[in-house]
C-alpha cells in the first residue's frame, strides 16, 4: 500500500515537525539514513515501553512525530489494517509491545485528538560522557523528557494551582475592585465647571 | 615581476664589477659566467631601465612579500591561556526564573529541575515494578497500570477494572494526586 495514499486520509499530527538536520548517530552503524532511522526506531520502542524516557533533547524532538504519527495509526485505521500492521511491527520489533500498543495505548487516545504526548525540557547536564584510562570526559548535555499521555506516573509539571483564596488575591482584588469605585464615583460626579 | 627581477640582475652586475676590479687578475668563476649569461639577453633593454631604485614606493613593492608574516612564534602556555580564557569559560545567563513551588533558579525554557528529581525518582520506582515481567513465558503489559502505595485501603473495582495493580512500599507523597473516577 502507497504510504502517501495512506497520509493524506490521516488528520494532521499536532506536534512540531522539525527541519534542521540532525546528527542521529549510533554505535556500531555508519552514519546513514538508516542509522537515522535505526535511532528513531530506538527511541520510539523505549517510549512505548517505559511511557516517558529520558533523551537528549534534540533525539526527542526529532523521534515526537514518529511516535505521534504510530499513536495515529492505531487510534484511526485498527489493529487490522494492512498498513498499521506493516508500520507497528517495523517499529516496535518487540511484539510484545505491538500487544501493549493495541491493547492499552490506543485505547486511551480513541476519544482524543493528537497531540498524545508530551514533551520537557530540562535544564543543561553535566553528564559523564566516557572515561577513557585514566581520564573522564565530562560533557554538557540538554536533556529533554519524552512521555506518553496518560502514564500511571506522577505528573511533571503539576496542574495550576486556584490561588484566588489567597490573602494576597483577595487584598489585590479589593484594592481594584475599590478603585474602580473611586473612578466610577469621579465619573458620576458632575463637573461644578459646566 | 620581469621589471623587478631585471633591476635585481642590473644590480648583481655592479657588485660583480666592483668584485672583478679587486681580482682583475683571475677569469669569473662558472657561476657569475651564468650571471653574465642570463644578463645579457635584455642587455638591449638594460640601458632603457633606471639603474638603481627610483623611489621608496619601488622599494616597499619590491619586498611587500616579507609582509604578511608573524614576526614572533605564540607560545604553549600563551595559546592555552587564550582558549580556555575566563571570558570563553563563564558566559552570563540571564534568562533565568524562579521556581513558585520550590523557589529554585532554572532557566525560563526549562521545567524546575529540583521538583523534577523527586517525579523521577518516584518515576523510577514505579517503572521497576512495571517491567518486572517476564516476556519468555508469555507475560505481555497488556493492560493498564494502577498503583499503589503502602497503607491505602484497596481502591473501589471501578477504578481498578481490569487494570494491573502496583503495588509500592512507601506512603503516597502528598504530591502524587490519586486517581479518581473523574478522569
Amino acid at each position: 500500500m502507497s504510504a502517501h495514499r495512506v497520509a493524506v486520509s490521516l488528520p494532521r499530527i499536532g506536534v512540531t515537525i522539525g527541519h534542521a538536520p540532525q546528527k542521529l548517530k549510533t554505535g556500531g552503524i555508519e552514519p546513514s539514513r538508516r542509522a537515522r532511522l535505526e535511532v528513531l526506531r530506538r527511541i520510539v520502542t523505549r517510549t512505548v515501553r517505559e511511557e516517558r524516557a529520558e533523551l537528549k533533547w534534540n533525539r526527542a524532538v526529532e523521534a515526537r512525530p514518529y511516535l505521534e504519527r504510530l499513536i495515529q495509526l492505531g487510534v484511526e485505521r485498527g489493529p487490522l489494517d494492512e498498513y498499521t500492521a506493516e508500520m507497528m511491527e517495523w517499529w516496535l520489533p518487540e511484539k510484545d509491545l505491538i500487544t501493549k500498543m493495541h491493547e492499552v495505548i490506543v485505547p486511551r487516545f480513541q476519544d482524543r485528538d493528537s497531540p498524545f504526548t508530551s514533551l520537557f525540557r530540562l535544564p543543561p547536564q553535566r553528564l559523564q560522557q566516557f572515561i577513557q584510562n585514566k581520564r573522564e570526559v565530562w560533557k554538557r548535555y540538554d536533556i529533554g523528557v519524552l512521555e506518553i499521555d496518560g502514564n500511571p506516573f506522577p505528573q511533571i509539571q503539576a496542574d495550576r494551582v486556584d490561588q484566588s483564596e489567597s490573602i494576597l488575591d483577595v487584598l489585590l482584588a479589593d484594592a481594584l475592585r475599590n478603585h474602580q469605585k473611586n473612578l466610577q464615583e469621579k465619573l458620576d460626579t458632575p463637573k461644578k465647571s459646566q | 615581476m620581469n621589471e623587478a627581477r631585471a633591476r635585481i640582475i642590473i644590480n648583481l652586475r655592479l657588485s660583480m664589477d666592483s668584485l672583478m676590479r679587486v681580482f682583475s687578475h683571475r677569469s669569473p668563476p662558472p657561476s657569475f659566467g651564468f650571471a653574465c649569461d642570463v644578463g645579457a639577453h635584455p642587455s638591449s633593454t638594460a640601458q632603457n631601465l633606471p639603474m638603481t631604485y627610483g623611489s621608496v614606493r619601488e622599494m616597499i613593492d619590491d619586498f611587500s612579500i616579507v609582509f604578511g608574516v608573524p614576526k614572533y612564534r605564540t607560545s604553549k602556555p600563551k595559546k592555552v591561556t587564550r582558549k580556555f580564557s575566563f571570558t570563553r569559560l563563564l558566559q552570563p545567563i540571564d534568562n533565568l526564573v524562579t521556581c513558585p513551588a520550590c523557589s529554585n533558579i532554572h532557566p525560563s525554557d526549562t521545567i524546575c529541575d529540583a521538583c523534577y528529581a523527586k517525579v523521577h525518582q518516584l518515576t523510577s520506582e514505579i517503572k521497576k515494578k512495571m517491567m518486572q515481567y517476564n516476556p519468555y513465558v508469555g507475560e505481555k503489559q497488556d493492560k493498564e497500570v494502577y498503583v499503589k502505595f503502602r497503607g491505602e485501603p484497596d481502591a473501589p473495582a471501578a477504578v481498578v477494572k481490569g487494570k494491573r495493580v502496583l503495588e509500592i512500599e512507601k506512603e503516597r507523597p502528598t504530591w502524587f494526586k490519586k486517581l479518581t473516577l473523574k478522569e
